[in-house]
């Protein structure tokens, strides 16, 4: 019968091409390990985007953002290497102490043409040590029908706020947002060339004018366990707020799908304290040259356009910044207006004793000069300076 | 295919039903199956949930109650005097109340500033542990001696936010296990507990613990890479999971649920729903169809009934033994023109048949006309010759018996060729303007001797002022004579012969009745035919009425048999037309 013939002739065919394209699809050896800082929002978006796009199998691990240092540098130490990992890129001059990373091939990294903030968020001394996957850092946010000055050109201003009418910003009771008033005051943070200047009559001054926006009521605290940006974003929209202190992950949630009513401005100053997300190769793995791969096709433009429009990621390439709208692009220039963090292995645990102090000060369990003595003690245990020093 | 129009009917009807209940069902049933297993899904889902909340909730509440500890224990000293007496009776009282509070809480150490444990177990830590950790964390899960265990870190700090020492509390997990004992996961379910290794900490199928387990690897490598919850099928199990991932801050434990069931475990219920709704669709199905067959039957019956009726027609049958079909619409109307159609064949064929009878017969006339005229002549030489023969010979002579029996018998062969001639002649004189009673009257003289020889009595019954009829004189006197003396035949014995006549409507009637046998019951509709006797071969030709007949309908006039009120005798019922008044002539 012919047309037997040809339908099983069809089918034939039809596994034939199956067959093709599973090979072509199928991984090539062992799946790639993928260990990630994403939030629900930026995972689920991953594991759309390699469920579309991955040419090997990816596995991937969430990390929590706040122990992801930890259980990075214990995995490693113990042996248990994954291929490629996504971390703040404070944590790169440790990582880089630790010897756990590889640098950046040329071959990688020329295939991208990389914003100057990015190039600054992996390299150390000189090195590039990582492919950046997303720009963030402070900035003032506001919707553009609000009755506020703007942009708020210094710190004078934003005191002089009136919190008549209730608070006018929102931002966390946290050493990373009390920094811009450190800087503004000319704390460094840094402790090269000589001790700490934390608690210096500056550092004091900026975290009593810190503190005092929220004594008289023009900053809102927005701290909550749980996630501190849903208060922020709740009160924002419910209009408790004028001005939003935060990073770019929370403007699709701030946008609440209209980009364009919303307005970008840097803190005066160029004080805020400006970041980003990186990913890394361990030098342990065995599969390097695939984790480069995966790391790039992460930084692509066109990826890098979308998830600025959808998550608020800022792209890290001019190519991905192009299609990245107008709001994305609002906020990088307000990144040009920041700082970036200090390069310095033990950047990252300055916070851990600053948040509490400033916590201290603003909830009145303490002076700014009692809290910054505690940080400034802690700071010189931390950079192992002599305990001479602290007297 | 040579299909009736009622199994077509039919099959459109099965198709009308089977087509929408399997498209439509199937779809519905479709989407409700897939409702019913998102429901199921979303069912486990919720339970899940519930359950990772509650376990996540009792972690976040020891890690907090640890913080707060912490920050209490660091109020109460002072800088340098972590090792006096006086702190670890602090440390003492902190740890009695810790675990009296939470008692999932199994040992407590305390660390200072400088990384020494000044109360508990000695720990090897690190002075900065838990930094960039928001002060603390909640750590991997360990395995004791088989026992799992969690460590919570939190960094005690003092009202300033100044770090003074670090507690590290273990938590046992065994609570973890009572807490999903109970869990509802059906005979072939099972709940599962894992860290952020993919290691089981708790399971209710009373697996292995500490180790990962091959048959979830699949959907606790998806767990691990996303925070929140989702499904995940394979191999005939579903498998619900909700990672207790947190992005923020100190809340992290990396640990997963997972739901494992089979499918068809999970789904029974939904399932058996399905299959339900399945054979309730397939009764409802077959009673349409059984419905729907009756219907079409119902609908069907009076084409059918037409159908038949037609073949009947076409066979020739075209009237019907049954009463006539009746049904509304536009079956009622063409069953009625069936009717109607069969009616005008019955009537075509009557009329094919009696044309057909006319033509025989006038062929026979003509046949029987010629010969008679070829056979008149001899006879007539024979039938003299024979008379002037026996008139020549005496009474005694042996010849003469002979001759006179040819003489008879040529003098009724006579008799034969003349009604022959008659018949073939009869269409002339049919027509005219006559007086009936003046043609009885003549009829009866002329008639009277032989009736009475037949000992036969004639009695004329007429209206006294009947009118002129539309018929020739010689055809009534003849069709009269004939059917008198048809009467008077039919009484061997002799008998009463009564002839009547009066106006009805615009006609005369007449009718001729005797006190003979009559006419047998089936033989009224054949007297008329031609060549058609009851009577000796010697008495009659049969051609008596057929030519009565052919007279009758020359004036257009009619005449029918029958017998008389009491069922005896013949009476002959003739209608003769008459003619039409002055005023009706003007109006034709």
């Amino acid at each position: 019968m012919p047309v037997k013939r040809s339908s099983a002739t069809l089918l034939v065919l039809a596994c034939i091409a199956l067959c093709g394209c599973a090979s072509s699809t199928a991984p090539k050896g062992q799946a790639l390990q993928f260990w990630h800082t994403f939030n629900t929002q930026e995972s689920a978006a991953l594991q759309a985007w390699l469920g579309k796009s991955e040419k090997r199998q990816v596995v991937t691990t969430i990390l929590p953002f706040a122990v992801a240092n930890i259980r990075i540098r214990s995995a490693l130490a113990e042996g248990a290497c994954p291929d490629l990992f996504r971390i703040d890129s404070t944590r790169i001059p440790g990582l880089v102490e630790a010897d756990f990373i590889r640098e950046v091939p040329s071959r990688v990294w020329q295939q991208r043409n990389w914003l100057q903030e990015a190039d600054d968020l992996v390299r150390y001394r000189g090195t590039a040590y990582g492919i950046p996957q997303s720009l963030d850092g402070l900035a003032f946010i506001r919707k553009r029908n609000r009755d506020i000055l703007w942009p708020i050109a210094s710190l004078e201003e934003l005191e002089k706020l009136s919190a008549d009418e209730g608070p006018r910003i929102g931002m966390l009771i946290d050493g990373y947002w009390a920094l811009a008033f450190l800087r503004a005051e000319g704390v460094t943070l840094t402790t090269s060339g000589g001790p700490p200047d934390i608690d210096s009559p500056g550092a004091v001054r900026a975290l009593k004018r810190f503190a005092a926006l929220f004594r008289t009521g023009v900053a809102m605290d927005v701290l909550e366990e749980r996630s501190p940006s849903h208060a922020m974003i709740r009160a924002f929209r419910n209009d408790d707020i004028d001005i939003a202190f935060t990073g770019p992950w929370d403007l699709p949630a701030l946008a609440d799908g209209n980009p364009e009513t919303l307005q970008v401005s840097a803190f005066p100053g160029a004080y805020a304290p400006r970041g980003g997300q990186v990913l890394v190769v361990p030098k342990c793995t065995q599969n390097a040259a695939e984790a480069w791969d995966l790391a790039l096709a992460l930084s692509a433009p066109a990826l890098q356009a979308d998830w600025a429009r959808t998550l608020g990621s800022i792209p890290v390439t001019r190519d991905g910044l192009e299609g990245a709208g107008p709001l994305a692009n609002a906020f990088y220039q307000a990144l040009l207006g920041t700082a970036p963090m200090p390069r310095d292995v033990h950047a990252p645990e300055l916070f851990d004793d600053l948040s509490p102090a400033v916590l201290a000060v603003v909830g009145e369990d303490a002076t700014a000069e009692e809290a910054l003595a505690g940080v400034n003690r802690a700071w010189r245990r931390l950079y192992n300076l002599p305990a001479e020093a602290v007297e | 295919m040579n299909l009736s129009i009622r199994s077509r009917v039919r099959i459109i009807l099965a198709i009308a039903a089977i087509l929408p209940v399997l498209v439509v069902g199937s779809l519905a049933m479709y989407r409700a199956n897939a409702e019913f297993e998102s429901e199921v899904v979303r069912g486990r889902l919720a339970q899940v949930s519930a359950l990772a909340s509650s376990l996540d909730e009792t972690l976040q509440g020891a890690r907090r109650s640890l913080e707060l500890a912490g920050a209490w224990w660091a109020d109460e000293l002072t800088v340098g005097e972590t090792n006096s007496p006086e702190s670890q009776r602090v440390m003492h009282r902190l740890w009695r109340r810790l675990h009296r509070e939470v008692p999932i809480y199994s040992d407590l150490s305390i660390l200072d500033i400088d990384g020494n444990t000044i109360f508990g177990e000695p720990r090897e830590a690190d002075p900065n542990l838990g930094a960039h950790s928001f002060g603390g964390f909640i750590g991997d899960v360990v395995y004791d001696e088989g026992a799992p265990y969690v460590p919570v870190v939190t960094q005690a700090r003092n009202r300033a936010g100044e770090r003074i020492g670090v507690l590290v509390a273990r938590i046992d997990l065994s609570f973890v296990a009572n807490t999903i004992e109970g869990v509802p996961v059906g005979k072939r379910g099972r709940l599962v507990v894992l860290d952020g290794r993919g290691h089981a900490i708790a399971r209710t199928d009373g697996g292995a613990l500490s180790t990962r387990d091959p048959t979830l690897e699949s959907v606790v490598q998806t767990a691990l890479g996303r925070a929140g919850e989702g499904e995940g099928r394979a191999h005939g199990r579903l498998s619900i999971y909700r990672s207790l991932v947190a992005f923020q801050s100190r809340r992290a434990v990396p640990w997963v649920l997972v739901l494992d069931q089979p499918e068809a475990e999970a789904f029974a219920l939904a399932r058996q729903a399905a299959w339900d709704t399945a054979i309730t669709a397939l009764v409802v199905l077959a009673l349409v169809l059984v419905l729907g067959a009756m219907l079409a039957t119902q609908l069907t019956r009076p084409l059918w009934l037409l159908a038949k009726r037609a073949d009947a027609i076409a066979e020739g049958q075209v009237h019907s033994e049954s009463p006539p079909l009746t049904a509304p619409g536009e079956m009622g109307v063409l069953a009625k023109r069936l009717e109607e159609m069969a009616a005008k064949i019955a009537e075509r064929e009557a009329l094919q048949a009696a044309l057909a009878h006319e033509d025989r017969l006038a062929t026979v006339g003509t046949m029987a006309a010629s010969v008679a005229h070829e056979i008149n002549n001899p006879l007539t030489t024979i039938l003299g010759y024979s008379q002037l023969l026996a008139e020549d010979k005496s009474e005694d002579h042996p010849d003469r018996a002979g001759l006179v029996l040819i003489s008879d018998e040529a003098t009724r062969m006579k008799t034969i060729v003349s009604t022959m001639l008659e018949y073939s002649r009869s269409e002339s004189g049919t027509t005219g303007q006559t007086n009936l009673g003046s043609v009885l009257h003549r009829v009866h003289t002329l008639l009277d001797p032989a009736l009475k020889k037949m000992k036969v009595r004639l009695t004329l019954e007429l209206d006294q002022e009947l009118p002129e009829v539309a018929a020739g004189s010689q055809s009534l006197q003849q069709i009269f004579v004939n059917l008198i003396q048809n009467a008077a035949q039919a009484m061997e014995q002799g008998g009463n012969v009564w002839v009547q006549a009066k106006m009805e409507g615009d006609a005369v009637v007449a009718t001729v009745r005797d006190e003979g046998p009559g006419i047998a019951a089936g033989e009224q509709s054949r007297v008329f035919d031609a060549f058609y006797t009851t009577k000796k071969a010697s008495q009659g030709t049969g051609l008596g009425l057929a030519v009565v007949k052919h007279l009758v309908s020359e004036f257009r006039g009619s005449i029918e048999a029958g017998n008389g009120d009491s069922g005896n005798g013949t009476c002959m019922t003739l209608v003769i037309p008459t003619l039409p008044s002055r005023g009706e002539e003007e109006k034709v």
